[in-house]
């Protein structure tokens, strides 16, 4: 069915939308200003902390197993309602910032390192953060795991909820606080492994990257891992294998069939015989980056993980 | 200032008692029939603190009284077409705290139970049972501090968000009086009473820490009587709405103890300080602080 947003972002002007470009990687922390618009009675903030980003591949001598790096987690989200005359009449905005992907490894030289935590997304009441500060806090994901020659980066874990405490000014309205999904293992010799959207711990907004695809102990490479679709949203492919990169997730903001979602990048794919291993592909706001994908060679460098997606806060007052 | 023209349009504030001490209100709300959600924010009434002890002898360490326990908030959002047109409730004022006296110590009242009802003595909406208060100081304890208070009936599981509340401080004996550690800024225990050791070392109350950008409250100063704490703020440049617990009474080693601050809404209050001055009285404890009910009609 078709959906008109006028009524969210034309007359009424009562959305605003903080964020960063998507793969922003050295913007500043500084905070933004969000005024309580007179008159408002209710104000509703969904607020996703960024995603991380995903861990390079491994690198392996010629005819030996590669491991493809892990992706990159999500960020977690918080939904939080307050009555306008228990909010100040300023909030001080601060997007997290997503998480650099990690780079490959290198035969004979350097290890692959693991991606960059997702940076939390806040809502406070001063130009500070901190619990007592906090009307919002949306943890940033974890980062995604390196892989080391034959060895691929395993999932890492899923980033902790925001809990009553640690958002204390939260307790002035009504909340419901989500949580994350893991980034996706590398493949060892096989595919990365896929995310599913709308799998179990994960909310509709973002999710974790995929894995990067890892090369057998010969010449067979295999692709990174997918962010696999569910109902209108469509599956994205992982790196094709033989150093196909991997593709950047989904974004859909104000988009008329479904308003808004995002996804992880998927997994690079592996290579072989020195080429080097595709990178991972980049998260949407809030999502993790893919792994990048393995290779084999004597002077072979793996690829490296995708960016993680900055956090986004949404704000409607009515 | 913004939150005074949003006062005047579908905010209602209750606040039990009308500043009366141990009373209960009970009223109805009307619901306009244009209003499509409510907002409901609810919370008991604090714990009182207890009464610093006293001693005919000085030379004698004396403790003081205990904080009294922080109340249980619940906020609520919920659809009209789940509500009738009147909801009715019951509103505790404040919580005594223990009087001052001479060679004993006073317990604190507990805090009591808000509600908020379909129908005069229908089925409860919200239930929300009191804090305890501030257990009286003996000649060698100090007082304890009341424990919080707890979520009772529910209905309808709407969305909703609900902080339990915290256990006052205990008074202390011959050290300085421990702070109150705030947890939230809707409900605040109360700080101790502070003690006096047996060299006459009289000292400050225990004092109500600071919350992010809410201001903390000093503990009352050893040998003098206090003045009263902040009950409530609507501070729209620092925060929509903040509470604090009642700080502690200091001690005094010249004359009566230094009584407990009272709590703001749904707050403890604080222990009184103990003297050991002959023919002097130990500080009274704090007030607990009001019930309280604000609707928001959107």
């Amino acid at each position: 069915m078709y959906q008109s947003n006028d009524h969210l972002f034309s007359s009424a002007e009562n959305l605003w939308i903080f964020t960063d470009s998507i793969n922003a990687s050295t913007t500043a922390l500084s905070f933004h200003v969000w005024n309580k618009p007179k008159t408002c009675k209710g104000v509703h903030i969904t607020c996703i902390g960024a995603g991380a980003g995903g861990g390079g591949g491994g690198a392996s001598a010629a005819a030996t197993a590669g491991g493809g790096g892990g992706g990159g987690g999500n960020g977690t989200f918080m939904h939080a309602f307050f009555p306008a005359i228990l909010l100040p009449d300023r909030l001080y905005i601060r997007v997290g910032r997503g998480g650099n992907g990690g780079t490959g490894q290198v035969v004979a030289g350097a290890a692959a390192t693991a991606g960059t935590a997702g940076l939390a997304s806040y809502v406070c009441s001063d130009i500070q953060v901190g619990d007592a500060f906090q009307f919002c806090l949306s943890n940033g994901g974890n980062a995604g795991n390196a892989g080391s020659g034959a060895t691929a980066g395993t999932a890492n874990s899923a980033s902790t909820a925001t809990s009553s405490t640690t958002a204390g000014l939260s307790n002035l309205g009504v909340t419901q606080l989500g949580t994350a999904e893991t980034g996706k293992a590398g493949g060892s010799g096989a595919a990365g492994s896929a995310v599913t959207y709308l799998s179990s711990a994960a909310s509709a907004l973002n999710t974790g990257g995929a894995g990067g695809g890892g090369v057998n102990a010969g010449t067979t490479t295999s692709a990174g891992g997918a962010i696999t679709g569910a109902g209108i949203v469509v599956t994205i492919a992982g790196g094709v294998a033989g150093g196909g990169a991997g593709n950047n997730g989904h974004v859909r903001l104000m988009d008329p069939f479904f308003n808004y979602f995002t996804t992880g990048g998927s997994g690079g794919g592996a290579n072989t015989s020195n080429l080097t291993g595709g990178v991972g592909g980049e998260g949407g706001y809030g999502s993790g980056g893919g792994g990048g994908g393995a290779t084999n060679g004597a002077s072979a460098t793996a690829g490296a993980g995708g960016r993680g997606g900055s956090g986004i806060i949404f704000i409607q007052a009515f | 200032m913004y939150n005074t023209d949003i006062i005047n349009n579908g905010v209602t504030i209750l606040v039990g008692g009308g500043g009366q001490v141990g009373s209960i209100d009970q009223g109805n709300m009307q619901i306009s029939p244009t209003t499509k959600m409510i907002f409901l924010f609810a919370v008991t009434s604090g714990g009182g603190g207890s009464s610093g002890w006293s001693d005919a002898v000085g030379s004698t360490a004396t403790p003081g009284g205990g904080g009294g326990g922080s109340g249980r908030m619940y906020n609520v959002l919920t659809p009209s077409y789940l509500m009738p047109k009147t909801l009715y409730y019951r509103l505790p004022g404040m919580s005594p705290g223990g009087a001052g006296a001479r060679l004993a110590s006073n317990a604190g009242r507990a805090g009591d139970s808000t509600y908020i009802y379909f129908g005069l003595s229908g089925n409860t909406f919200i239930g929300l049972n009191g804090p305890q208060g501030g257990t009286a100081a003996t000649t060698s304890s100090a007082g304890a501090g009341g424990a919080g208070g707890t979520l009772g009936t529910m209905f309808y599981q709407v969305i909703n968000t609900t902080k339990s509340g915290v256990a006052g401080q205990g008074g202390n004996t011959t050290t300085t009086a421990t702070a109150a550690d705030p947890t939230n800024i809707l409900t605040v225990q109360g700080g101790g009473g502070s003690g006096i050791t047996n060299s006459n070392q009289a000292r400050n109350g225990g004092t109500i820490n600071s919350y992010g950008s809410t201001p903390g409250l000093a503990g009352q100063a050893a040998n003098v009587t206090p003045s009263s704490c902040p009950v409530l703020a609507f501070i729209p440049q620092i925060l929509g709405y903040y509470t604090m617990g009642g700080p502690g009474g200091g001690s005094s080693s010249t004359a009566d103890g230094g009584n407990g601050g009272n709590g703001g809404i749904g707050s403890g209050g604080g222990g009184g300080g103990a003297s050991n001055t002959a023919a002097s009285n130990g500080g009274s404890g704090g007030f607990g602080g009001p019930g309280a009910i604000i609707m928001i009609e959107i």
